[in-house]
Formats: structure tokens, sequence, C-alpha cells
């Protein structure tokens, strides 16, 4: 099953490294900067699940996830958190702003792909583990 | 009961007064009365006697012619003397020759006397005188006289004694009632003025000194000593008042030092996270792209390279590790870690971490051994940061061990779990140990240049372990070994 990922970070190495995991499982990755940029590429492309720095520019990536909440369209799009953040609590800041998944960076490049593409064929519905 | 001592100081001085007045009151008039008795008897006998003198003369010629009317006569001259109830006039034999009153003579109620002395009896005096004519005796004369008027006498006398009595004794008491004052009322106001003070509280009282006698002398006495009391308590105070202002000085101060040194800690910790989410940042690229070349997803590696690439990725996950003893160092002091309570399979986790550790012990060649006693299973606590702890220990003791073995013992006693980590490794000094857990101190330079590390690891050992209401102790001997023991309770209550 091949997916449409929009990942939105700041850090282009960090973006490519992701990108390149994905792409090579033949997903499709699109890319934004900030929360803002997100928003208006998800609103245009529809994507199956949202990958989310969250210390971003402008608006962190707590803001970016009620965001997309409260978009209709966006709404049942599956979130993953994708964060150097560790400590306490940022977890569960992370669930309660609408996240369904949190990984923590650094990620694994052995099982990153397996982990996300676990998310896709939950739905979204009911993440929360990662 | 009554007694003298409870009575008001007052009412002793008045009775004191009082009594002393009575009795010599009493005494005087007992005296007085007395006296005035045997005065009064002694007129009354000398009257008598007078009388007595008189008749028997004038009778002498009617005894002697034996006219007995003549005698009659002579008595009856005792109409004048009202007292004289009766008399007789007898013979040289004995006979009764006149006798007066005519009317009856009365029974003199007693024996006639013999002699001359007068009789007192039944209210009467009797009194009897020989009539004598030139040396012969011709007869004898008896007077009898009533008392009444000298018991009347009496009588007025005592009561004009105990109506003096009377007023002697409310005159003294009304003295003594103004005399009693100069006595009791200073000794009243020293009562009040030392009330005063123990209700009050306050040494502002004194007494008026009126007079220089053992009571003035006694008040000037008291007043010094408030004077010196309050005198004191003023110091006290004004000490109390300093040290109090002090304490607050002291006090504020030092909530200004705490929340200077809290928000230093603050401001430390929000670093140190924010310090490991930058490092993090780029070295997840690093990782994730060693990662991705060494899994040869882009194409194919050569050995060189794949040697060289997983020596940077090994660096990479060392630098890791750091950041993350460095992240769990400012979560711990920032109070922020928390330790979760849930069950979990300790054995698994023990065997788990000691599997972990192999590849690091098998590269210097040391013997991992591991002894956990059949009773352990299942406890409740946080998996992750009992197995962080092992970790540590584990690779603390591979670390300092170029030869023999490290060996690991777990058993649960008493719902205490034990945790034991021997090596045969370099030990350490006796006084090296008492810094051995706090943070940043690995032991002497040499060392730490030989043994890489932040020096952080025990520190957060015993962060971890106290979290879980534990403890953690080393045993050591230089080039002997090193013993780590962790005991934490098995069955942790969440909190």
């Amino acid at each position: 099953m091949k997916a449409k990922i929009l990942y939105v970070e700041d850090n282009p190495q960090n973006f490519y490294l992701v990108q390149y995991l994905l792409t090579a499982r033949g997903h499709e990755v699109l890319g934004a900067r900030d929360g803002r940029d997100g928003l208006e590429l998800a609103a245009r492309s529809k994507p199956d699940l949202i990958l989310l720095d969250i210390q971003l520019p402008v608006m962190d990536g707590y803001a970016v996830a009620r965001a997309f909440r409260e978009n209709p369209g966006l709404a049942e799009v599956p979130i993953v958190a994708l964060t150097s953040y560790a400590m306490p609590g940022d977890r569960q800041k992370a669930l309660q702003a609408g996240c369904d998944g949190y990984i923590e960076k650094p990620i694994d490049p052995a099982s990153f792909a397996a982990q996300i593409e676990g998310y896709l064929s939950q739905g979204g519905s009911q993440g929360g583990k990662a | 009961m009554f007694r003298i001592r409870d009575l008001h100081i007052k009412h002793k001085l008045i009775a004191i007064q009082l009594t002393t007045a009575c009795i010599v009151l009493l005494f005087f008039g007992l005296f007085a009365f007395l006296n005035d008795l045997r005065t009064f008897r002694n007129s009354v006998v000398s009257q008598l006697t007078s009388t007595a003198n008189l008749i028997g003369g004038n009778s002498v010629s009617a005894l002697d012619f034996a006219d007995s009317a003549a005698a009659e006569k002579v008595l009856s001259s005792l109409d004048a003397e009202p007292d004289i109830v009766g008399a007789r006039i007898y013979d040289a034999l004995g006979r009764v020759f006149a006798t007066y009153p005519r009317s009856g003579f009365p029974d003199p109620g007693a024996a006639l006397p013999e002699g001359e002395a007068p009789e007192f009896s039944g209210g009467r005096v009797l009194i009897s005188r020989k009539i004598a004519l030139g040396g012969e005796t011709l007869g004898s004369l008896l007077l009898i006289s009533d008392m009444k008027r000298y018991r009347r006498a009496v009588a007025q006398n005592a009561v004009l004694a105990l109506s003096l009595l009377l007023v002697g004794v409310v005159a003294a008491f009304l003295l003594s009632m103004l005399t009693q004052k100069a006595i009791s009322e200073p000794i009243l106001r020293l009562v009040d003025a030392a009330k005063g003070i123990s209700e009050t509280g306050k040494y502002s009282f004194r007494v008026e000194k009126q007079g220089s006698d053992e009571i003035g002398m006694l008040c000037e006495t008291f007043n010094d000593m408030i004077a010196q009391v309050e005198k004191r308590e003023a110091s006290l105070q004004e000490a109390h008042a300093v040290l109090e202002e002090r304490v607050k000085e002291r006090t504020a101060q030092l909530a200004v030092a705490k929340e200077a040194a809290e928000s230093a800690d603050r401001l430390k910790s929000a670093f140190l996270a924010t310090m490991s989410h930058e490092l993090r940042t780029p070295l997840n690229s690093i990782i994730g792209f060693t990662g991705i070349l060494l899994q040869e997803l882009p194409g194919p590696l050569n050995e060189e390279q794949k040697k060289q690439l997983g020596m940077s990725k090994g660096s990479a996950e060392h630098l890791l590790e750091l950041i993350n003893d460095v992240l769990d160092i400012s979560k711990i002091e920032a109070g922020q870690l928390q330790v979760v309570v849930e069950p979990f399979d300790l054995r698994a986790a023990v065997q788990k971490t000691i599997l972990a550790a192999r590849p690091l012990a098998d590269k210097k060649g040391l013997a991992l051994e591991a002894d956990i006693a059949p009773e352990v299973g299942t406890i409740a606590g946080d998996r992750r940061r009992v197995e962080q702890v092992l970790l540590n220990l584990l690779s603390n003791a591979i670390k300092f061990t170029d030869r023999g073995r490290v060996r690991t013992e777990c058993s649960l006693r008493a719902g205490q779990v034990s945790i034991r980590v021997t090596d045969t490794g370099i030990g350490m000094r006796k006084e090296d140990m008492a810094d051995l857990f706090k943070p940043f101190r690995q032991i002497d330079a040499g060392i730490s240049r030989q043994y890489e590390g932040t020096g952080l690891g025990l520190s957060i050992c015993k962060k971890l372990v106290e979290l879980m209401d534990g403890s953690i102790r080393a045993e050591s001997a230089l080039g002997a070994g090193s013993t780590f023991s962790v005991a934490f309770p098995a069955d942790r209550k969440a909190s």
C-alpha cells in the first residue's frame, strides 16, 4: 500500500532522512518547513498521514496538531509526533494536542518505516504507541 | 474550720486590740466592783456597830432598874433605822428583856453570835453587844439588819460597771478600727500592687511609702525589686525584639537566596533540556544516515567503508548516551523525573539487560555470570529504570575490569529486591568512595582519560534508586574489584 505522507520539519537533514527511508518503501513524502505551510499543503494534497516535528518556527507542533484537528477535512488523518523533546509530559502533551502517536528522535533507520506503516494500517483512530 | 491565721490582717489587728482592751477593762472593772463591795460592807457594819453602841448605852438605866417598858422605848428609836428589822435586849441571865418590833421578832435564820463580830447570814447581819455598867454585865443587845439596801447598791454598782465596760469595749473597737489602718493599709497597698503586677504582667506598679517602719522598708524593697524586674524585663523584650528582627531579616535573605538558587536551577534545567534537544537533532541525521548506508539501501559498501561507517555510528551512539545522561540528570535535578509503578517480570528484565551488556564483555574477553534466585519473578516498579540502573552498573563493571569476570546476583527477600554486580577489576581506594555517587566526579583524571564517560552514570543510578524508595552502595578495595548493591521494595505503591 503506497501512502501519501506529509512531514512538517524545519531541519533539511532530518527531513531528507525520513523522506529517503519512506520513499525507499514506495511512499510519497511531501515536505513543509513550518505549521502554516503544512496546513496549506495538507488542505491541498489530502495526505494519508502527517508526521509532525514539535519544535517548529512560527507555531509549535502542539498548536499545529490542534489546527489539523480543527480542520474538518483533515480531522481524521493520523498525526504522529516526531520529536527530540524528551522531558516527562512531552508524550502526554502531544497526545492531548491531538496526535495519534509519538516517536522519539533519534529514529532507528532499521525500524522507522515499519513503525510508520503500523500507524497507517491502524487508520489513525487508535494510535498512541510508538 | 475557723482559724485565726485565715483572718484578714485588718480583722486580726482589731481582734488583738479588742481582746487586750476587754481583758484590761474586765480586770479593772472586777477590781473596782469588789473594792466597792468591801467598802460598802464595811460601812454597813460600822453604821450598825455605832447604832448598837448607842442603843446599848441608852438601855443601861432601863436594865439597871429592870424597867422593860423603858427598854422597849429605847428600842423603838430604831424606827429611824429602816434597815434594822429586829432587836432584843437580854438580861444578865439571858432572858428576853425587851423586843423590837413588838409586832414580832423575826427569825434570825442563824445561831446567835457568841462574840461581838458581825455575823452575815440569809441576807441579814447579826451583831450583839454586852451592856455593862462599872465593870458589871447587865445584859446584852442583839441587832438584826436587813441587807436589801446594800444589795440594791451592789446591783446598781454592777450595772454601772457593766455599762462602763460596754462603753469601753465600743470605744476600743472604734479606736482599733482607726489605728489598724496604719498597719493594714500599707500592707494592703503592697498586696494590691503585687496582684496588679501578676494579673497584668506590667511592672509599672509602685507602692507609696508612708513612714520608715518595717512596712515602709518593705514597700521600699518591693519597689526596688519591681524596678529591677522591670528593667530586666525591658532589656529582655528589647533583646527579643532584636532577635526577632534578625530572624526576619535572615529569613528574608534566605528566601531571596532560595528563590535565586531555585531560578538558577530552573534555568540550568531548561538550558540542559534545550541543549539536549539541539544536540539530538543533528545526531538524529548522523545516526539515521550512517544506519541507512550500513543497511546498504543506497548501494553496496566495501569492507573499509563498512568498518569506518560502523565506527561513525558507534561514536554517534556513544554521544547519544552522553546526551541522554545529561538530560536524565537535568530531569532529576528539576524534579521532573518520575518512576512509574506497574507489574513487570524482573527476571526477564535482568536477563535482557545482561544480554545487552554481553557484546561489551565479549569485546574484552570477560565472563558475564548471572545468578538469579528462583523466587525472582513479577514485581511492581519501573522496568525501564531498573534496566537502566543495572545496565549502567554492568557497563561500569566491564569498563573497569580487564581480566576475570562480572557477576550479577539477583534475589528477593522480605519484599526487598537485591541486585549485586561484582567485578574483578581495578577497584577503588576507600577515600575515593565517598564522592562516588556525586555528579561529575570520576575518580582521578588519569582514569577518566583511560575510561571514557560523563561521570554521571552512578549519580543517575543513585537518584533513580532513591526515586524507587531504594538504596545503592559500593564495596571495594584498590586492586580487588568492586561490588555495587542495589536494594528497593518489590511492591512499591504508586504515589
